[in-house]
């Protein structure tokens, strides 16, 4: 039966709404965390399948093994006094080194003659490992926590150095024009517009440093005698106690995350003024 | 009040050396507005820094009010093409800064800081990073930390080059009514020649390689001037002096002969 066609009206399609994505898709969409939790969970699960497994070597431990041999050791085992003595190090390390390292990086972004003075001591120094200089300063200095913490500083210093010279010689310099206009000094100029203006790329810089103090916080630690974190791992292993090897691992990597996290929530706040961007007002 | 004797200045690329910039002879009176039109590369903007104090110049002197350039300083406010705002301090703390920086208490500085954004509209954004505002508003907000360095004397780059057309026109009439009231000496340079005219008491027409000056104009429309002004007949004639002037000194100009001078 053919449909007669009347002029003005045109044949009438039933056309669907697009289909709007199953509740549970959205519910998980806007919170994101759940996606990593459910990961984390599913490697946790795994790993704890594969541990559990008979006939699994005598040094591979599952998260539940580890988890309690972490509750034992912070309840008897003393490691609070372990984690502090080696917190110390490493943010003492950072502080300096990576505080340093901001300083001597801005300085040598502004000052061509600064620059010029210290770019090949430090492209000299920089490139050797080093750990491998913590023989020669224990020989000055013994295996004392001075030396460690030194060690850890000049570790610490060419990152954060290397991105405050390009967060320095990435600024504007019409904004130096502006303070020279103004008639600010040069103490003011380096406080209140270079360092502001090269802080988003130098704190890079300063989150690498952290990392790379807490690498070698274990690293020193492990040699010669010494307390901390690193140092005990190491004993753990030779005795073969694997449950406290495994603990301290643990625990350290903890540390490192939770340190991290701190200096990532404290740039986020300095930096705050970045999120206003758009120029969308008036 | 500004006397400019016998500027130039050169520059060395390598072996070569470039004669940018002049010799320039230029005398402005004491509140006046004086508009410098030229094509890109004629070097106005290197006079302006030389103004400033932020170059030197290779021969002959500038002197603001008696006393000979030789750096920059706060009588001699500079606003640039890019607003050169701190991104990391709110519009008001911007504001406040050149007084903070000449040792005035922070309540002091504040309060200057929000009579300045009063003047020139912003009052409702002093809260506001740079970053969130639009172009227009972000160039009121460099005018007015200027201003706060208290100037007699203020040297604009193109200020409004980088906006759009209609808030060009709007900044144009807020700029000529805020002069009338302050009575600051004013050097502008622009490229746009309604521009010129309209804000200028008088035009300087300078051409390139090496830059000089080629017309140096009064401009005869009536003050105090505002949107009315622009519709007034005499611009039209401004223009085309100029556009002439400005094609002639213009280097491109040397390839295209055109027998038809402008005839009106």
């Amino acid at each position: 039966m053919r449909q007669e066609m009347r002029p003005g009206t045109a044949p009438h399609r039933a056309v669907s709404p697009p289909l709007s994505p199953p509740a549970w898709q959205e519910f998980v969409r806007q919170r994101p965390w759940l996606v990593t939790l459910a990961f984390v969970l599913a490697c946790l699960a795994l790993w704890e399948l594969a541990a559990a497994r008979p006939g699994r070597p005598e040094y591979l431990l599952g998260p539940s093994q580890i988890f309690t041999e972490l509750l034992a050791l912070t309840q008897g085992g003393g490691l609070a006094a372990q984690v502090l003595a080696s917190l110390r190090r490493a943010l003492l390390g950072f502080a300096i080194g990576g505080g340093l390292g901001l300083l001597l990086g801005l300085l040598a972004g502004v000052s061509r003659n600064f620059r010029d003075l210290f770019d090949l001591t430090q492209a000299f120094t920089h490139p050797v490992p080093k750990i491998a200089l913590f023989p020669v300063v224990a020989v000055v200095l013994g295996f004392t926590d001075i030396s460690r913490v030194l060690i850890i500083a000049i570790s610490a210093f060419f990152p954060a150095y290397l991105n405050a010279v390009n967060g320095a010689l990435g600024v504007n310099p019409r904004l130096f024009w502006v303070a020279r206009n103004v008639g600010a000094s040069r103490w003011r100029s380096f406080w209140q517009v270079l360092l502001p203006a090269s802080l988003p790329r130098a704190v890079v810089g300063l989150r690498i440093s952290l990392m790379v103090s807490f690498v070698l916080m274990v690293a020193t630690e492990v040699v010669g005698h010494s307390n901390g974190l690193g140092a005990a791992l190491m004993r753990a292993y030779r005795e073969g106690a694997y449950g406290p090897m495994y603990a301290g691992i643990v625990c350290t990597a903890l540390c490192g995350m939770a340190a991290n996290a701190l200096l990532a929530q404290a740039s986020r706040r300095l930096l705050a003024w970045q999120a206003h961007a758009g120029g969308h007002l008036g | 009040m500004i006397e400019i004797r016998d500027v130039s200045k050169t520059f060395r690329r390598g072996n070569r050396t470039v004669q940018a910039l002049g010799p320039i002879d230029l005398t402005v009176a004491r509140g006046e507005f004086v508009t410098v039109l030229g094509p890109s590369g004629c070097g106005k903007t290197t006079l302006l820094h030389i103004l400033g104090g932020f170059e030197m110049p290779t021969t002959g002197t500038v002197t603001v009010d008696g006393k000979v350039v030789t750096g920059p300083g706060r009588d001699r406010g500079m606003v640039f093409q890019e607003a050169t705002l701190f991104p990391w301090r709110t519009v008001q703390d911007n504001v406040a800064w050149p007084s903070r920086v000449a040792g005035e208490s922070k309540a002091q500085a504040r309060e200057r800081a929000r009579e300045l954004l009063a003047r020139v509209g912003l009052s409702r954004f002093a809260d506001a990073y740079p970053g969130e505002l639009s172009g227009g508003m972000r160039q009121r907000a460099a005018l007015a930390r200027t201003l706060a360095m208290e100037p007699s004397v203020l040297l604009m780059d193109e200020p409004f080059g980088a906006l759009d057309a209609q808030t060009r026109e709007v900044m144009q009439e807020e700029l000529t009514r805020l002069w009338q009231a302050t009575g600051l000496t004013v050097i502008f340079i622009t490229h746009d020649i309604a521009e010129a005219i309209f804000l200028g008491d008088r035009v300087v027409v300078m051409g390139a390689a090496p830059g000089q000056v080629v017309a140096d104009t009064r401009i005869e429309l009536a003050r105090p001037r505002d949107a009315r002004t622009k519709l007034d007949a005499r611009i039209l004639d401004y223009r085309q002096q100029f556009w002439q002037l400005l094609r002639d000194a213009s280097p491109a100009a040397a390839s295209a002969s055109d027998p038809a001078q402008g005839q009106v």
